[in-house]
């Protein structure tokens, strides 16, 4: 996995090729992260990633029952006295205590499957 | 570790091309993104520490066979953690608690915050990569497209 992830650099200078190594690495993370909350419908993709320290990121896409695509992007920020989350570029709102504890749950899972998964080779 | 180790497999992986580092780098940003999320839900009152309760410590077998049935049960196009959670958990120091206390965000904040945001959106939706509504950071998403399939390759 490691080797194919480098493979795929191709920056002109070693700071273009870190800066994109360094997005190989969350994108391959958000592919795991997608992983943990069961199957995805046909046609639809997910992913969950950590973006940075303080935000995590749920995108999701499917067909609805028209066979419209649709696509939904949930930010979660961590602040020091809570969790907001904005969808789709909507305002922020306060996240309720059982998605909080969902969101906890789903990032300790996270960090691990990515250290057993990607970053075994450290 | 890897300098004397020459076969073309080795070198790609050796510190001096950055990617050990990157890796180590990337693993401690999530590290402490977890820890973070742990902090501020123990301080909000959402979780408290294991030892504290003697309910956590009945809990953990339980708890993931519940988990593993909500999830189970959750909408097919959950969009979010209101809709579905993962389907197993790990171990923590924390335990749950029904409460949690949050404060209102400062409104400038929340502009600057929201402006960025709909601009990262914006430019997802037509398809430009790389472009990112908070400083310093990536969001794979908005360069999926040409990277997956080389990924891919």
């Amino acid at each position: 996995m490691i080797k194919r992830l480098l493979r795929s650099v191709v920056g002109n200078n070693q700071e273009e090729r870190d800066a994109e190594l360094y997005r190989n690495f969350i994108r391959h993370e958000a592919r795991i992260g997608g992983t943990l909350f069961g199957p995805v419908p046909k046609g639809g993709r997910r992913e969950f990633f950590c973006l940075d320290e303080r935000t995590w990121v749920w995108h999701e896409e499917w067909i609805d029952a028209n066979g419209h695509y649709k696509t939904k992007t949930t930010r979660y920020d961590v602040r020091p006295n809570g969790i907001l989350k904005a969808q789709d570029g909507q305002l922020y709102q306060h996240v309720g205590v059982e998605e909080a504890r969902h969101l906890y749950d789903a990032a300790k899972l996270y960090n691990k499957k990515i250290n057993t998964e990607l970053y075994n080779f450290i | 570790m890897y300098t004397h180790d020459n076969t073309p497999e080795r070198q790609e992986i050796r510190p001096e091309n950055g990617a050990e580092s990157i890796a180590r780098i990337r693993k401690a940003q999530v590290e402490a993104g977890v820890m973070k999320l742990g902090d501020v839900l123990f301080r909000t009152g959402v979780l408290i520490p294991k030892q504290a309760t003697a309910e956590a410590q009945l809990r953990p077998e339980t708890a993931q066979a519940d988990t593993q049935v909500v999830a189970e049960q959750a909408p097919t196009q959950a969009t979010n953690m209101s809709q579905a959670r993962p389907l197993q958990t790990v171990e923590s120091g924390y335990s749950q608690q029904a409460d949690v206390q949050t404060t209102q965000i400062d409104d400038e904040r929340q502009s600057r915050i929201n402006a960025a945001l709909q601009a990262a959106e914006a430019a997802h939706q037509g398809g430009v990569p790389d472009a990112e509504a908070k400083e310093g950071s990536v969001n794979p998403q908005l360069q999926q497209g040409a990277n997956d399939r080389r990924l891919a390759a």
